[in-house]
């Protein structure tokens, strides 16, 4: 699918709906970087390229539907950040069974991490199928 | 509020008694941490409960080698440095300050240098709860969030000095930049602007030092704000800082410069969200 097929698949399947005009905004942001300049997209990021003070259900919907299978144009990562600020990133998969289970293991210790969500940062990159039909 | 302070009964204490000396190491021994109320003070636009309490500082200090025996100078000799670790007792006094002109409360934790952030954290909860018994009511239950004015203090350019900043980048680094030459700002530093310079997206500063150069009858003073985030913070989907650290006032003129730079970026805040 080309850069302009996922905007316009965006346009058809949710035609009216303010949250295109934030997707084609975070998709414009995301083609105007230069691809190392793509590594680390936060919450914080993502607001500034939706024009928005902060971070709202609006923008959390445009974030679930770039991220959903049938857009795919964002990954979602994590990375965890331990006590001394050395920062690990965690697969998907370890984090979805982390979220799933409400244990999280540390990649590098094998250690139960304690009130893991607070250490857990979010951030996203530009999936695969974006990057193959943007350059 | 203000009415409710100026009408407190302030119980009788050894700290009241002593104020506004503070009372020694040995004669805190008895003291607990729990914040007392010693006095009430009338300022120009502000009425202040100043409590105290005693606090625990961990202290780094050097030993020469020559303070040990004899018979372990072999084994210390291999140490270049030795270094021991006290915990000392401390009166620290924190002021709950109640503005007259502003819908404003500032909450004023004593933090000498050594203590821990984590210390200074508490101590702010129970000195909230102090205020609450007195004034029969929680009046500091909406603090103010200050992380946004990371970024907004970095980005107004004359807006004092900044000699600290960190921040992470869409390149996934993070920066940790220091001035140690403090006249500099590093906002127009030109490793700082070059790196800048090479990046399409904008930085996120999540830690930020900013000092103002303030005349004096002689010479300057240079009182220091720092807004201390952490990268788990500023990646969350609400960054929220609650507090900020004001060091190297030579008085009060200079602590309410700062404040009031705080209240300026605060407002100015307030009116952009609403636009």
């Amino acid at each position: 699918m080309s850069a302009r097929e996922i905007r316009a698949e965006l346009e058809t399947r949710w035609k009216g709906d303010p949250i295109v005009r934030l997707c084609v905004a975070i998709l414009d942001y995301m083609a105007a970087l230069p691809a190392d300049q793509l590594g680390m997209l936060t919450f914080r990021a993502l607001v500034s390229a939706a024009g928005k003070e902060r971070l709202d259900d609006e923008l959390m919907r445009a974030l679930t539907i770039l991220v959903s299978s049938r857009i795919a144009a964002l990954d979602a990562r994590a990375l965890l950040v331990d006590d001394d600020q050395s920062e690990h990133e965690l697969d998907p998969q370890e984090l979805a069974e982390a979220r799933a289970t409400g244990r999280l293991v540390h990649p590098e210790t094998g250690e139960l991490v304690p009130e893991f969500e607070s250490k857990v940062i979010p951030f996203f990159v530009p999936s695969a199928r974006f990057l193959a039909a943007e350059r | 509020m203000t009415a409710a302070l100026r009408a407190a009964k302030i119980p009788d204490s050894s700290f009241k008694e002593s104020y506004p000396v503070l009372l020694s190491e040995e004669d805190l021994e008895s003291h607990s941490t729990q914040p007392t109320l010693i006095a009430i003070e009338e300022m120009d636009h502000s009425v202040a409960a100043i409590f105290a309490s005693v606090r625990s500082v961990l202290l780094r200090e050097t030993v020469p080698p020559e303070e040990f025996p004899e018979d372990v100078a072999g084994v210390l000799a291999k140490y270049d440095e030795i270094v021991g670790i006290k915990l000392i007792r401390q009166q620290a006094l924190d002021v709950v300050s109640v503005s007259t002109k502003s819908p404003h409360v500032s909450v004023r934790i004593d933090y000498p240098n050594g203590m821990h952030r984590d210390v200074g954290e508490a101590a702010q909860e129970l000195v909230k709860a102090g205020l609450a018994t007195i004034v029969q009511e929680d009046h500091l239950n909406a603090p103010i969030n200050l992380f946004p004015l990371i970024d907004e203090i970095y980005k107004v350019r004359h807006e004092g000095t900044v000699v600290e900043l960190a921040f992470g980048t869409t390149t996934a680094s993070l920066k940790h930049e220091k001035m140690r030459r403090r006249a500099s700002c590093l906002r127009e530093e030109a490793y700082h602007k070059g790196g800048k310079a090479a990046l399409k997206a904008p930085i996120e500063p999540y830690r930020l030092s900013v000092i103002w150069k303030l005349p004096l009858a002689e010479g300057f003073s240079s009182p220091e704000l720092g807004l201390y985030s952490t990268t788990a913070i500023a990646g969350s989907s609400n960054p929220i800082l609650t507090d900020a650290v004001i060091r190297k006032c030579m008085g009060a003129s200079d602590y309410g410069h700062v404040e009031s730079r705080i209240a300026h970026f605060i407002l100015e805040l307030k009116k952009k969200q609403k636009k």
